[in-house]
């Protein structure tokens, strides 16, 4: 169990955590998403003692862990590039954190094989404990990192950019074995990572940063349907960004004419709204009601199609299925009539909130169009 | 956006300590000691001292042959590089070692093999006297000397640009119908032009305080290939303190100008390199 | 950066982007003759001329009690100075390469500083503050302490002209492998010394050998420092180079250039060490070797 409180971090003028706070539950990986520069790093550091906070504390299991020094803390960390020892072999890395015990507390010598032996079979590495380092593949790397992280029993493992240092085929194996693993050990997780995916496949929960705060934390399905705050919702995936005022009961984004969000308060306000890509609805002229669109430019993805749209003078992304593709025959310079199934808005005066615009447009706004 | 250095690591505060303390006690405090006696020399003796006419004479020729050597350098060693990154031949790696043999190579055993070579009696000195041109024992010796003691500084300074030069570069300045002289002209030299400054500089500077190498092959004949490093031993010799150290003041001050030239040379080509 | 010529050649290179032929051979040659003329020759005269008599004056220059007191005292010069300049290179990367502060740059500029000293300074400036009319001299005198015309002088001239050679090398070779495997020691509970003794001393041991060897070359080989401080006092006082020097100045060039072909033979065996390094080790070993 971590907490961290009020947790500040400058690195001379810059403010690179800005009252930061944070409740890791026991057993539970938790992934800090956000883009280079948002203080996720600086954070993990501060988690493992390798950084001092300004102001605030780390507390573990409900002790004052904030001015413990890093080799005290008992902590796993595995570095974004593995830092691992160049001139020792795997198993003298990996048997590293036990040897250097003073001699009260450090294992026997065929105890400490022991462990490393069952490390090396837990990371799959069997049989390559007399190799060093720069004999070893990229992700083989990774997992000794690990297993040397795992060796001192550490009460909590962090991970700085776990996958990033890896290609992408050899990453989407070690995310899903990470994940099986930590449901079988169940230890205290957390780990860094700017790849929104990666993110929402492995940690039961996330906590999005971005400019030194957290903008939202909650389960992957949480922080993508309900994303808190525009940051988040421009983060996760890919998002059309548009103006909207509301008034009258109409809400006037970008080129659509919507009906106006229920909300509380005064009805009229302006702000951003926010539309996926494939909550972009393409229909014929003749099938029914939006607002009217040119295609730009057509690109085939596998199963997908992604159109970029010229709608009133905007430019707008949409996806969608080969099938629709086929039906409406889409192709540059052709005109479709687009309807946003799905938008998110936050207004300037801090509202925000979702409309559901299923089906058919509303025919009162219809003939306004 | 890891901080770039992590306070975790132990021993900033001895560390640095020690470093100043050994750095203070070894290198700071002598040259202060140097700079503080001249100063209490006085104006009028410091410039009687440090500017007669054969003091003037001496740093003539140091400064004046340190140039020419340091010039020639620029020449030889730029074609050594050349020939070293660009041609296979037999005997490459042997030749490559070599080049930093005056760096190894002892300055007193350097100045008496320059001096057995170029003695009208040696093998090459007898061949030039034969053309009129006299070496050992005039200033022309001494611009020898310094030419093989800053050998390899343009060698080392030149060679790993024109190795990490990108091939593109000259491919593309080809594909637009340069010929190989503008390629080298406009391409190649520009590229390599930092780099030389510095082993210019560098050589200029290592031959300007040069004296075992020096020194046996001079000849040491006062007002004409007295250098002065050498006169500031002979006037060591005859017990003149206050002469010393006045000429040592002023080539001290002269070799730290020179340092300061060649680090701003080496972060100009650092931003050139680097950007920014 | 002697690493650099081992990669690519000229073979390897398009057409287009070659000299003709005869330019090739004609550069290739050309440097060839400098190579040969300046660099060659000064070594193949220092040998040439200590034979010039024969191995047995050779041998008989060699074993000289004069010489051999002077081979000790360089032994015993370098032998106190490099473990100095080793103790302080190491500590000084450290330092430097492993922390951000201020003035930093200004720092490595003055541990630079002694390479562009000139050697007569070097030596210059300790016989003013040591000597019978320097700044400490008659302190030391009513003392009976003696260090200019002694070995002590001859060892702080040596450490002075030797002082940044260990600390060039490792500060850009540590400055270069940076921290994290050091941060990696930490989290993993080991003590600072440990971290020092079991990654980081493992990591820069060929970089430190390095540095080394250039400093030993440099202590055993310099002259115009020891030559100021020294008094040329024979058995006592003069190191190799400085006999060197004393046999020259009395015309027994095959005893002179016996004992520079020592100095020349170490001089080869530093470079051949040196460049087995780069070959081996280019990785970790930094920058230019001097």
């Amino acid at each position: 169990m971590i907490d961290v409180k009020n947790v500040r971090k400058n690195f001379g003028g810059f403010a690179a955590l800005k009252d930061v706070s944070l409740h890791v539950r026991q057993g539970e990986l938790v992934a800090i998403l956000g883009p280079s520069g948002s203080g996720k790093t600086t954070l993990l550091r501060i988690l493992a003692g390798l950084e001092f906070p300004d102001a605030g504390s780390v507390l573990f299991d409900g002790g004052d862990a904030t001015h413990v020094a890093a080799r005290d803390r008992q902590v796993g960390f595995v570095f974004q590039h593995y830092a691992l020892f160049r001139h020792m072999t795997v198993f003298d890395n990996i048997a590293f954190g036990l040897t250097v015990r003073d001699r009260a507390s450090r294992p026997s010598k065929a105890e400490i094989a022991e462990r490393v032996r069952h490390l090396l079979s837990m990371v799959l590495l069997e049989g390559l404990a007399d190799r060093y380092p720069s004999q070893l593949s990229g992700g083989q790397r990774q997992r000794v990192a690990l297993a040397r992280a795992l060796a001192i029993q550490p009460r909590v493992l962090l991970l700085d950019e776990p996958f990033g240092a890896l290609d992408a085929r050899v990453r989407k194996e070690l995310r899903r074995w990470l994940r099986r693993l930590h449901d079988e050990l169940r230890i205290t997780g957390v780990f860094v990572t700017h790849d929104q995916e990666e993110a929402l496949e492995v940690a039961d929960r996330v906590v999005v940063m971005s400019q030194g705060q957290i903008e939202q934390v909650g389960t992957p399905t949480d922080i993508y349907d309900h994303p808190a705050t525009p940051f988040v919702y421009q983060f996760l995936g890919n998002v059309n960004s548009l103006s909207c005022v509301i008034r009258d009961g109409v809400a006037q984004v970008g080129a659509f004419n919507l009906p106006a969000p229920i909300r509380a308060g005064t009805q009229d306000g302006s702000g951003v709204a926010f539309v996926r890509p494939h909550d972009l609805h393409l229909m014929a002229p003749s099938e029914g009601g939006g607002a009217a669109a040119v295609v730009r430019h057509v690109t085939v993805l596998g199963p997908l199609v992604r159109l970029e749209l010229n709608i009133g003078g905007e430019i707008l992304e949409a996806e969608t299925t080969r099938q629709r593709h086929a039906e409406l025959q889409l192709a540059p310079g052709q005109s479709v009539v687009v309807w946003p199934r799905q938008v998110r808005f936050f207004l300037d005066d801090g509202w925000q909130g979702s409309s559901r615009l299923d089906g058919a447009p509303n025919p009162a706004l219809r003939a306004a169009l | 956006m890891s901080a770039a250095k992590s306070s975790v690591i132990p021993g900033f505060g001895p560390t640095l300590g020690f470093t100043l303390f050994y750095l203070g006690l070894v290198v700071l405090i002598p040259l202060a000691a140097l700079l503080l006696r001249a100063a209490g020399l006085g104006w009028g003796q410091f410039v009687d001292a440090a500017f007669s006419a054969r003091v003037l004479a001496a740093y003539r020729l140091s400064f004046g042959g340190a140039l020419l050597a340091a010039a020639a350098n620029v020449g030889a060693g730029l074609l050594v590089a050349w020939v070293l990154v660009r041609y296979e031949f037999p005997g490459r790696k042997l030749v490559d070692a070599l080049v930093d043999l005056p760096f190894a190579l002892p300055t007193a055993v350097a100045g008496i093999a320059l001096t057995a070579i170029y003695a009208p009696n040696g093998p090459l000195g007898r061949l030039l006297l034969q053309a009129g041109i006299k070496v050992a024992f005039t200033p022309l010796g001494v611009v020898v000397a310094m030419v093989f003691i800053g050998f390899p500084f343009v060698v080392r300074t030149v060679q790993p640009v024109l190795q990490d030069l990108e091939v593109e570069h000259e491919e593309a300045a080809v594909s637009l119908g340069a010929n190989r002289l503008q390629v080298f002209g406009r391409v190649i030299l520009p590229a390599i032009l930092p780099a030389l400054l510095t082993g210019f500089a560098l050589a200029f500077a290592r031959a300007l305080g040069e004296y075992g190498s020096v020194i046996f092959i001079a000849g040491n004949m006062p007002g004409l290939s007295e250098i002065a490093p050498l006169l500031i031993v002979t006037k060591l010799e005859q017990y003149d303190y206050a002469g010393a150290t006045a000429i040592a003041a002023v080539m001290l001050v002269a070799a730290f100008t020179l340092l300061l030239l060649i680090n701003t040379l080496q972060k100009w080509r650092h931003a050139r390199l680097h950007g920014g | 950066m002697a690493v650099a010529a081992v990669a690519v050649a000229g073979s390897q290179r398009h057409r287009a982007l070659s000299e003709p032929r005869w330019v090739r051979w004609l550069l290739t040659g050309l440097a060839l003759a400098t190579f040969g003329l300046f660099l060659l020759l000064p070594l193949l005269t220092v040998f040439g001329e200590a034979l010039a008599k024969g191995v047995s004056s050779y041998w008989a220059a060699l074993s000289d009690e004069d010489a051999l007191a002077a081979v000790r005292l360089t032994l015993l010069v370098a032998g106190i100075t490099v473990p100095l300049n080793v103790v302080f290179g190491v500590i000084a990367a450290w330092c430097v390469a492993k922390f951000d502060f201020a003035g930093k740059s200004v720092l490595i500029s003055l541990i630079d500083l002694p390479f562009s000293v000139s050697p007569v300074i070097s030596g210059l400036i300790y016989v003013l503050l040591f000597g019978l009319q320097g700044l400490l001299g008659p302190w030391l005198a009513a003392l009976g302490i003696k260090i200019i015309f002694a070995v002590p002088g001859l060892v702080l001239a040596t450490l002075f002209v030797t002082f940044p050679y260990v600390a060039r090398e490792l500060i850009p070779l540590m400055e270069e492998q940076g921290t994290e495997e050091e941060e990696a020691a930490v989290v993993l509970g080991a003590s600072g010394w440990r971290v020092f003794w079991r990654v980081t001393l493992p990591n820069i041991k060929w970089g430190l050998l390095y540095g080394v060897l250039l400093c030993n070359a440099r202590a055993m080989g310099e002259f115009g420092a020891v030559s100021v401080v020294s008094g040329h006092i024979r058995g006592q006082t003069t190191t190799m180079p400085l006999q060197v020097e004393i046999l020259y100045n009395e015309y027994n060039f095959v005893a002179a250039f016996a004992i520079a072909s020592v100095l020349a033979m170490l001089a080869l065996v530093t470079l051949a060490v040196k460049s087995a390094l780069e070959w081996r080790f280019s990785k970790e070993i930094a920058g230019m070797g001097h």
